[in-house]
């Protein structure tokens, strides 16, 4: 019977989810629920956030699946990418601070200490100049480069058109690309 | 291509060949070969890449899917759209309001407005001086 559910496409699923088919539910929360913590967890930076968005949002999903109207033309995925981003958003405006102790757990396979520690420190600033990224370009770069979606799809989720998302996308990484040479600057004192 | 060009395209299409639009490819990849110009570029953003990888890993969240599928199996689903009966039992609800408040108005008709009995009723409430 699982195997059956697996076999099903989201749109498949959801109209059984509709007809409160809780297997179906399990399912298609089983396939999705890491990515979308993953998207979560990268707009809020908190993981006990993230997990309270996916977590709300599928069981506002399994009380109302007719949200979802797959007539508009628009996949689910595309459409509860919108609703996780837009949930994450709202918290971090709501909370607007950063993990550091989290950021720094992260583990490090590296030998070498202070090799380590410069990479860490790297890391750690690159960390922080993404999440200073306006909401937007962190959105834009999150969902083309994190999530590995293509720049059309990230423009759907966002609603705006393919332009507009390059120009996000652009903007975020020359922003990054600035900032990691002055990092470099600052560390070397200038020294080429 | 100029050096500009091909800075935007890789800042928007990024340095993986799979993701850069079809009809670029092959000018972008002659371009790298032909150029050390371009290929130090990549080369800069493939680091910046390769950094930006090490960054924002999300921790592993063991069990999360069966927490919300726990979770939702103590809530029933709520939504009206599933339930056609409460749907059409809210709609009739609202035209027989609506009938019945249309009728009423009709068949009373406005009571005329005692105008006197209204100021009378209106300065023993606020006083006098309102009506000076």
């Amino acid at each position: 019977m699982t195997c059956a559910y697996q076999a099903k496409d989201d749109t498949a699923l959801m109209a059984q989810i509709a007809k409160g088919d809780h297997a179906a539910y399990a399912a298609l929360v089983s396939r999705h629920n890491v990515r979308f913590f993953r998207l979560a967890y990268r707009l809020t930076g908190r993981s006990e956030d993230a997990e309270d968005i996916v977590q709300e949002a599928f069981i506002h999903l399994w009380q109302a699946p007719h949200m979802w109207d797959p007539t508009r033309g628009s996949r689910f995925t595309t459409w509860f990418y919108q609703v996780i981003s837009n949930r994450a958003l709202n918290i971090r405006r709501r909370n607007m601070r950063y993990s550091v102790v989290e950021l720094l757990e992260v583990e490090d396979d590296r030998t070498d200490a202070e090799e380590a520690l410069s990479f860490k420190r790297r890391r750690l600033w690159l960390e922080e100049r993404i999440r200073a990224l306006p909401d937007r370009q962190r959105l834009a770069l999150i969902l083309c480069f994190y999530e590995d979606l293509s720049n059309q799809e990230a423009a759907d989720i966002m609603g705006i058109g393919l332009k507009a998302l390059q120009s996000l996308l652009m903007r975020a990484k020359a922003t990054l690309k600035d900032d990691m040479i002055c990092f470099d600057e600052l560390k070397t004192g200038g020294r080429p | 291509m100029k050096k500009e060009e091909l800075e935007n395209f890789l800042l928007i299409y990024g340095t993986d060949p799979q993701r850069w639009p079809e009809n670029i490819r092959t000018s972008m990849e002659t371009c790298m070969k032909s150029s050390a110009h371009f290929s130090n570029l990549r080369k800069e953003m493939q680091f910046l890449e390769r950094e930006m990888r090490q960054c924002l890993r999300p921790p592993d969240v063991p069990g999360l899917a069966m927490r919300i599928i726990a979770a939702a199996h103590s809530v029933p689903p709520t939504d009206v759209a599933a339930t056609p009966w409460l749907r059409v039992a809210i709609a009739a609800a609202f035209a027989c309001a609506l009938i019945l408040g249309g009728g009423i108005g009709y068949f009373t008709g406005a009571a005329p407005v005692d105008e006197t009995l209204s100021r009378l009723t209106t300065s023993a409430l606020y006083g006098t001086r309102m009506f000076l």
